[in-house]
């Protein structure tokens, strides 16, 4: 038999699928899998927070520090000025536990509500602020992300978020870190419903504590003012959403008929602040 | 964001280069291929018949070692979720085992037939942690023989 040499004229041993068009099915059908996990554990975790009591909440939380990392450390005569603001709210947003805060020196303009009934002010809140009225309102929001368990519900998606990631990708991986990233998108969106559901609430708030909503929108007011500076990044920046809320707040505070009268000036240091403003 | 960027543009940089890289290599696989096509390469222990007087035996190796680029090793990291063929790393596997087979041809050029060919994968980069070089490596080798 004579040796011929031929070469085989297709190759089979490649697969005739194109890449792209791989990369195209597995990426959907990936992303596809992630959305309906998060949804579908998300509503899970909706419904959890509902049974999970104070005191547990409590007994998971004791331990954490959130402040770790923000800021350098508390500013005490401060904290003390918020923390009896806040206690003397107490009875206009009955809450099962003491709501503690701490104010944090920290240039941003901002508060957050963490698990177990903690809320962080970073210093350059109250450096913004002009009236006690607003920085209720702040607070109120605060309270109000506690009274619809949304500190919980943040925590609780975030950790599905994270556990999923792990689940799907182990520790260290790219494809993790790629959903990690958009999801946390959409995480965002899930919050600012939250976000105006705790400003309704506030309203409520600052009028049973001042027995009127004066000062309340300032806040929003002011973000407005200060992220319209840059004005080739206005399409960027949050302002409508800040005009929504205000105009949100506007039209609840006009159908429940709030009154908006004068308001009561903040001082730091904060002896003078918890003179002259009218109980409940 | 940031390492969305970062991401996409390894992504693209892997997929062109890697693309045209693979173009160029089997362009230069089909050329050599249909050079060196009438020196026989068998599994065998034993020659095939031959006429002529056999002058020399010699060992004939050759070795490649091929990278994969970002692009391939995403898309097998995505390939390892769903299960299935790794599409991305066919055209690897397949380049490697040619070009350590031409390679091994080259070494002898003026031999008549190579006899008792084996194909190993040997091992310099097995490490599966993060950061390690995805490359895979084939050795050729077996036994030429000259006639004259």
């Amino acid at each position: 038999m004579e040796y011929s040499g031929q070469l085989p004229e297709s190759n089979v041993n490649l697969s005739k699928r194109s890449p792209l068009q791989e990369m195209a099915l597995l990426l959907g059908g990936l992303t596809g899998l992630c959305f309906l996990f998060y949804l579908v554990l998300g509503w899970a975790v909706d419904y959890a927070v509902q049974y999970i009591t104070p005191e547990q909440e409590q007994a998971l939380y004791r331990q954490v520090q959130f402040s770790e990392g923000l800021g350098k450390g508390a500013a005490p005569e401060r904290t003390a000025a918020v923390q009896a603001l806040l206690d003397g709210m107490n009875e206009c947003a009955p809450l099962p536990y003491r709501v503690t805060v701490e104010v944090i020196e920290n240039g941003q303009v901002n508060a957050a509500a963490f698990p177990g009934g903690h809320i962080l002010i970073f210093s350059g809140l109250l450096d913004e602020i002009e009236s006690e009225n607003e920085l209720a309102f702040v607070l109120g929001h605060e309270l109000g992300h506690f009274k619809h368990r949304d500190h919980l519900r943040g925590m609780g998606r975030g950790i599905v978020l994270f556990a999923m990631a792990m689940f799907l990708m182990g520790p260290d991986s790219d494809v993790g870190d790629i959903i990690f990233n958009t999801l946390g998108v959409a995480q965002q969106a899930y919050s600012r419903e939250q976000e105006s559901a705790a400003d309704r609430f506030a309203l409520d708030v600052v009028q049973c504590h001042y027995g009127h909503v004066g000062g309340s929108t300032r806040f929003f007011e002011m973000m407005k003012e200060k992220s319209e500076t840059p004005a080739f990044l206005k399409y960027y920046s949050s302002h409508p959403a800040d005009q929504k809320r205000i105009d949100d707040l506007k039209a609840l505070a006009q159908e429940k008929q709030y009154q908006e009268n004068a308001v009561v000036p903040w001082q730091v240091p904060a002896s003078q602040t918890e003179t002259g403003h009218p109980e409940g | 964001m940031p390492d969305i960027l970062i991401f996409l543009v390894l992504m693209l940089l892997g997929y062109g280069f890697g693309t045209w890289a693979e173009s160029r290599h089997y362009k230069s696989i089909h050329e050599r291929e249909t050079k060196l096509r009438k020196l026989p390469v068998i599994m065998l222990k034993h020659p095939l018949p031959q006429p002529g007087r056999l002058v020399k035996v010699q060992l004939a190796a050759g070795n490649v070692v091929i990278s994969v680029d970002y692009f391939k090793r995403f898309l097998a990291s995505l390939r390892n979720i769903f299960g299935g063929r790794v599409v991305s790393y066919e055209s690897l596997v397949d380049r490697a085992r040619r070009e350590a087979t031409l390679r091994m041809k080259e070494s002898c050029p003026d031999a008549t037939q190579i006899i008792n060919v084996r194909l190993e994968t040997s091992s310099i980069s097995k490490s599966s942690k993060k950061g390690s070089i995805g490359s895979i490596e084939v050795f050729a080798y077996g036994t030429a023989l000259t006639y004259k």
